[in-house]
């Protein structure tokens, strides 16, 4: 972002707030940060509206914690309509924060959708969901993806409409973690990556910048194809293998925000989802390889 | 979320049972039964509980849930339909019932309730 652009953008921040549309939601953004300003410039220019948007979803402020600790100490904290749900993060974390603290928004608030923990491609109209614990590498395989000529639908969150069974986008930077930074990096030169923060509690992250094609698109849902549950091992070949669906519904429901919560709706969504796509497990260490295995799944449904 | 498949054991539930009960699965919606590949996801309001049912334990579901039927008329039908089961029947049968009873999806008429 030029200069100029972005001292607008800062006084935005430290004044009326930025209101960025990320997929369904609207948040009003204000801090007087200068990372969190250069930080946004970079990932969110093409989500910046008008700052007199009348309803936004949420209200975040970040800003440096008060009193003598900050200091000594200066730390960052994550307001939520002028609450603040977390304990403060060193202030080098403010950005990451503001990221995390938009996924507890989200989970916390976004109830309309079946909430599945999660990172979302497409390809043809054809959504693959990649459901996954920390460390199975959803992150990495969402962004090799995205590089690879896949639309980002989402990093963090699978949002699927009961009603329609389509997956909402949530176009975000993607959130990669140690060794996945370099890895990308290297792989993909023209990748872009922010900052990366050290020593926070998933230890370096840095987050790389959605393609505009994929926020461009993010009104656009797509129907899920492929539901496939990655697992990372080190070193080991691409694995993938037919999962009974009766399994890959509890799976998709034990990663799943509200499946509980929803209750008949949860089940019927989940398992309208299951039915529709191909199940299936991966097990991955090689990321060219696994990128080639998904560059071919078959379109055509079971 | 439960799974019950053919093989657990337990206590042999279903000989406890009068034998002139019928056994049937309680009504539920059809959204919230699933059938893949010989599997059964079952969905249940009232507790929020989803439960996968596998082997026997699905085709005895589905079997109670289409024809309610006594203890007796059930594993005769086990029999003939499952003739390579190695277990013994009444053992076999008396665990998924006992499964099907722990998450409330059986109920029981006389007789003459459901003629």
């Amino acid at each position: 972002m030029p200069d100029a652009q972005l001292a607008t953008l800062q006084t935005a921040l430290r004044t009326t707030g930025v209101v960025l549309r990320i997929g369904p939601f609207l948040i009003r953004l204000r801090s007087r940060l200068e990372s969190v300003a250069s930080a946004i410039g970079l990932h969110y220019d093409r989500q910046i509206l008008a700052s007199d948007e009348a309803f936004c979803d949420f209200h975040v402020r970040l800003d440096r914690s008060a009193g003598l600790r900050g200091i000594w100490r200066p730390q960052a904290r994550f307001f939520l309509d002028e609450s603040s749900p977390f304990k403060p993060l060193p202030l080098s974390q403010a950005y990451p924060l503001f990221e995390w603290g938009l996924n507890w928004c989200i989970a916390q608030h976004g109830h309309r959708y079946l909430m599945v923990h999660a990172a979302v491609v497409e390809r043809d109209g054809h959504a693959l969901i990649l459901p996954g614990e920390p460390g199975a590498g959803k992150s990495t395989l969402a962004a090799a993806l995205t590089l690879c000529g896949w639309r980002l639908l989402s990093d963090e969150f699978a949002l699927i409409s009961p009603d329609s069974g389509l997956v909402t986008p949530l176009p975000r930077p993607v959130s990669l973690k140690n060794e996945s930074i370099e890895l990308i990096r290297n792989r993909f030169p023209e990748a872009v990556l922010g900052r990366a923060t050290h020593d926070t509690s998933k230890g370096t992250v840095a987050h790389l910048k959605p393609p505009s094609s994929s926020v461009d698109l993010a009104d656009q849902g797509s129907l899920p194809t492929w539901l496939v549950f990655p697992r990372f091992t080190r070193g080991a070949r691409t694995c993938l293998e037919p999962l009974p669906k009766a399994h890959a519904l509890l799976r998709l429901a034990d990663a799943a925000f509200n499946y509980s919560i929803l209750g008949a709706r949860g089940f019927e969504a989940a398992a309208d989802l299951v039915d529709r796509c191909r199940c299936l497990t991966l097990q991955h260490g090689d990321l060219d390889e696994t990128v080639d295995r998904l560059n071919a799944l078959p379109a055509d449904l079971p | 979320m439960t799974t019950a498949g053919s093989t657990a054991s337990g206590a042999l539930t279903a000989a406890a049972l009068p034998s002139s009960r019928k056994l049937a699965i309680i009504p539920l919606p059809a959204r919230h039964v699933r059938q893949w590949e010989g599997d059964v996801v079952v969905f249940d309001e009232r507790s929020g509980e989803t439960h996968v049912l596998t082997g026997l334990a699905a085709d005895v579901f589905e079997r109670l849930r289409r024809v309610p039927e006594d203890i007796t008329a059930l594993a005769g039908w086990v029999d003939a339909e499952h003739p390579e089961l190695e277990l013994d029947t009444h053992i076999a049968l008396g665990n998924i019932v006992g499964e099907l009873d722990r998450h409330q999806l059986l109920q029981r008429t006389l007789p003459s309730d459901s003629a």
